[in-house]
């Protein structure tokens, strides 16, 4: 086992200084740069501020310094926020995406697995055909429509609920909910076909005939058969989650990490953009492997070499 | 059933117990910034955030009046001496730092030697080039610091020497790259002094809170030497969503806000609504070395053709339609030069410079960058130019750096361009358009136009400097027709009843040392 986490390791960081290396020469290669601005200022001043932040090396040179503090795990200091450093940045902002993406996570989970299951035990059923719009809109309504209405309706005609900003729990609601309707949505849909699929199945009516039924035939039998799907897509859907959405964040106002996916880029701010990269390629690679991990838990078939 | 259906009673219920006030507690006001202050360093500090924060928490030497002019902050007097070439500051003794200290000559000399200095990067550090060798210090040219035309003839004397006279001079002392700086707190915390727990102040107010991202609050600072601030605290919220900005205005969790364009005529009547215009120009420039641009006849049809009175319809708020480039509430305004819309005189222009009816004329490219309003103005002036003069205009949108870039180094043939006032004097409007000046996109020349400029910034007769600037403006848009200004930006902003004192001045910028919560008009 120590053998094999030490072998992912090394593959997971091969993946992530390609990510990094991949990004550090596209963002270069992108016009415009982090100092430009409506007001142009005098060549000299450019001159400084190019030299402050080494911009005015050659790229390999830039790449060479960059990877000598990311081995250190240093991002540097923020080209648009100047006095702060992106780990800082990421410190504050992080932690903040991560727990609204937990919950998010949460009532995804719950409620996409559940009702999937019940879909798939009442199937062609009035329940599974409800499930089956309801998760078809929440697939297709994009999750500012979502927030937008739940906002309008929760925070604004009814007033029980805050429409924005973070002060307390009630306000991780409306948030979590509309970033947890898609996944939610799609969860379902998954765990509704592979469980189908899984009925289907012989041993289904060996177990049965064996006398076994109810939640014991559904968890100890169907779930353990059908989750891998739902587990490999619990992977990517994690770090998704947890590093926070631009368009969740911005609607609800939340000082989260997800904003810089976006904002980093338009504003060229290298080292930030580096940053939530590198970060978000780390836990793609941490989450695949424990996906791979709970595989070799569900289906005794499967090996980790 | 029954007990899922209590639970779920019992939730809302819950929810509506603890909902959001919605109301002003009292003495507090609550204000969306839009976006996080990339830095409360003045010395690095470039956008209008950052500076809005700091006007209400720093004072320099001089802080503008009710009319925009300089008036005594931090410096309670000062003489000018060699004809306009070296001045005298001399600080009132009640000035004083948020922590009780003095207010000392030193940390002017600290705060201007660092903003000069090579390694500081500052962008805005060219606002005191003006100074005797600070752009020599700033190029690397001179390495002694001390060189710096600003010295402290004792703790309450700075004496400042410039390169040249330069009437506006005072005006510079009110931007906030010239306050001053603590110097043992800015080395003891190089990357921190400006966080809540670190930084001290001269303003009204003190930062005792620093939520990155989320808000910021500003208390009354104990040892402000003018009048202390009636509120216990403001609170600058950063909401980027305009639409969540109304929607929290709405609920009462804002007092003050600027709705997004569309919300506008909702809101018009309500009462709440005000309009104020700013010092600043929406333009569209023409690179007048690209053909068919390069052809004066065509350029002045097109600045000609189009009805500038429809674009606050479109707009929807109180922008006021522009022929002129200095705008009105600044010396140098005037309303009468330029081209106003003419269809007919626009179709003769273009028919003596050989395209009839616009045929044979090549498409024109107009650029901008990506942003709903520029989309709409672009449609706007593409079907005016369309309709009037029976030519085809290609719209171009790019991400906004991208079309900096484009600009900077191949401007397309007509592209929208904009400028707000760093400073209300007419020389920040004309120098734009001076020969070598970095942000003259449209490859425009003029030897007169760069002499007038020059001297208009050093005279100090104001009936004179009104000529001057009215010569130079002739030149840009009459004579060679460089760009076509479109309007003057207005702020639009709803504000509730029970906000008392508050208002945003002609440089778009809002204090709140004088604002009170009027408790009797205070929503129940």
């Amino acid at each position: 086992m120590i053998g094999l986490v030490i072998k992912r390791f090394f593959y997971g960081l091969v993946v992530v200084w390609a990510v990094a290396t991949i990004t550090f020469f596209l963002m270069h290669s992108v016009p415009g740069g982090p100092f430009d601005s409506e007001k142009k200022f005098p060549p000299e001043i450019l001159k400084n501020i190019q030299a402050k932040y080494h911009l005015d090396q050659p790229l390999w040179k830039q790449y060479g310094f960059y990877m000598s503090d990311l081995s250190r795990l240093k991002f540097g200091p923020s080209f648009k926020y100047r006095n702060r450093q992106v780990e800082d940045i990421l410190a504050q902002t992080f932690p903040v995406s991560m727990y609204l993406g937990f919950w998010a996570l949460l009532i995804a989970v719950s409620f996409g697995v559940s009702a999937g299951i019940v879909s798939a035990l009442r199937h062609n059923q009035a329940f599974d055909r409800i499930a089956i719009f309801l998760t078809t809109l929440g697939i297709s309504v994009p999750s500012f429509v979502l927030a937008t209405l739940l906002i309008y309706l929760f925070g604004h005609r009814l007033k029980i609920l805050p429409p924005a900003l973070l002060e307390d729990w009630r306000h991780y609601l409306l948030p979590a909910f509309s970033l947890a309707a898609a996944p939610s949505a799609y969860l379902a849909r998954l765990s509704r076909s592979t469980l189908l699929d899984t009925l289907g199945k012989p041993f289904v009516q060996s177990v049965k005939a064996r006398g076994v039924s109810g939640a014991r035939l559904v968890f100890k039998h169907l779930l353990k058969n059908s989750l891998s799907p739902v587990v490999t897509v619990l992977g990517p859907l994690v770090a998704m989650l947890i590093t926070g959405s631009f368009v969740i964040e911005k609607i609800f106002s939340i000082p989260g990490m997800g904003r810089y996916f976006i904002t980093a880029v338009t504003n060229r701010d290298y080292p930030l953009i580096m940053a939530v990269t590198i970060v978000y390629a780390v836990l793609i690679v941490l989450m695949n492997f424990l996906v791979d991990l709970c595989y070799a838990a569900l289906d005794p078939r499967v090996r980790l070499k | 059933m029954k007990t899922g259906r209590k639970w779920i009673w019992l939730l809302l219920i819950g929810m509506a117990a603890c909902k959001p006030t919605g109301r002003n507690p009292g003495d507090v006001i609550r204000y969306n910034l839009q976006t996080e202050p990339p830095t409360l360093d003045w010395s690095i500090t470039t956008d209008n955030t950052s500076i809005e924060t700091l006007n209400n928490l720093m004072e320099g030497l001089t802080r503008y009046d009710k009319n925009l002019r300089p008036a005594p902050a931090l410096a309670e007097s000062w003489e000018v001496t060699e004809g306009g070439r070296k001045y005298i500051f001399h600080l009132r003794p009640s000035a004083k730092w948020s922590d009780g200290k003095p207010v000392r000559a030193q940390d002017f000399v600290y705060s201007w030697q660092r903003l000069i200095k090579p390694e500081t990067g500052a962008e805005y550090a060219y606002f005191i080039y003006l100074v005797k060798n600070a752009r020599a210090i700033n190029s690397g040219q001179i390495k002694d610091l001390s060189q710096l035309g600003i010295k402290a003839l004792d703790d309450r004397t700075l004496e400042v020497e410039l390169e040249e006279p330069a009437v506006y001079f005072p005006v510079i002392c009110t931007f906030v790259v010239t306050f001053p700086q603590r110097k043992e707190l800015v080395e003891q915390f190089p990357d921190s002094w400006t966080e809540p727990e670190h930084i001290l102040t001269t303003g009204p107010f003190v930062l005792t809170k620093w939520h990155h991202e989320y808000k910021l609050e500003l208390e009354p600072n104990p040892y402000y030497w003018d009048e202390k601030p009636k509120l216990k605290k403001a609170i600058f919220y950063v909401i980027n969503e305009r639409t969540t900005e109304l929607t929290l205005y709405d609920t009462g969790d804002l007092d003050l806000c600027q709705p997004p364009p569309a919300a506008i005529p909702y809101y018009h009547d309500s009462g709440q609504y005000h309009s104020k215009p700013i010092l600043g120009t929406y333009y569209i420039g023409y690179n007048i070395r690209k053909p068919p641009l390069d052809n004066l006849l065509v350029r002045r049809a097109l600045a000609m053709a189009i009805d500038r009175a429809k674009l606050p319809q479109i707009l929807k708020g109180d922008q006021v339609p522009a022929t002129s480039f200095i705008p009105p509430g600044m010396l140098g305004h005037n309303p009468n030069i330029g081209f106003p819309f003419n269809p007919e005189k626009a179709r003769a222009l273009l028919a003596e410079a050989g395209y009839l009816g616009g045929k044979g004329l090549p498409p024109i490219t107009l650029a901008f960058n990506t942003l709903d309003t520029n989309q709409l103005i672009c449609e706007f002036v593409q079907a005016e130019w369309r309709n009037n003069l029976g030519i085809t205009v290609y719209l171009r949108n790019m991400e906004w750096k991208v079309f900096l870039k484009e600009v900077e180094f191949d401007p397309p043939a007509a592209f929208r361009f904009g400028w707000y006032a760093d400073y209300p004097d007419p020389n920040n409007f004309a120098e734009i358009f001076i020969s070598d000046g970095g942000n003259n996109h449209t490859r425009f020349q003029n030897k007169e136009y760069d002499d007038l400029v020059t001297r208009a910034a050093f005279e100090p007769d104001l009936q004179k400097r009104q000529e001057l600037y009215d010569r130079a403006q002739k030149i840009i848009l009459e004579d060679s027709c460089i760009f076509i200004p479109l309007y003057f930006y207005a702020v639009n902003y709803m504000i509730k009843p029970y906000v008392r004192g508050l208002d945003y001045n002609a440089m778009g910028q809002i204090f709140f040392n004088k604002a009170w919560i009027d408790l009797g008009r205070k929503r129940p």
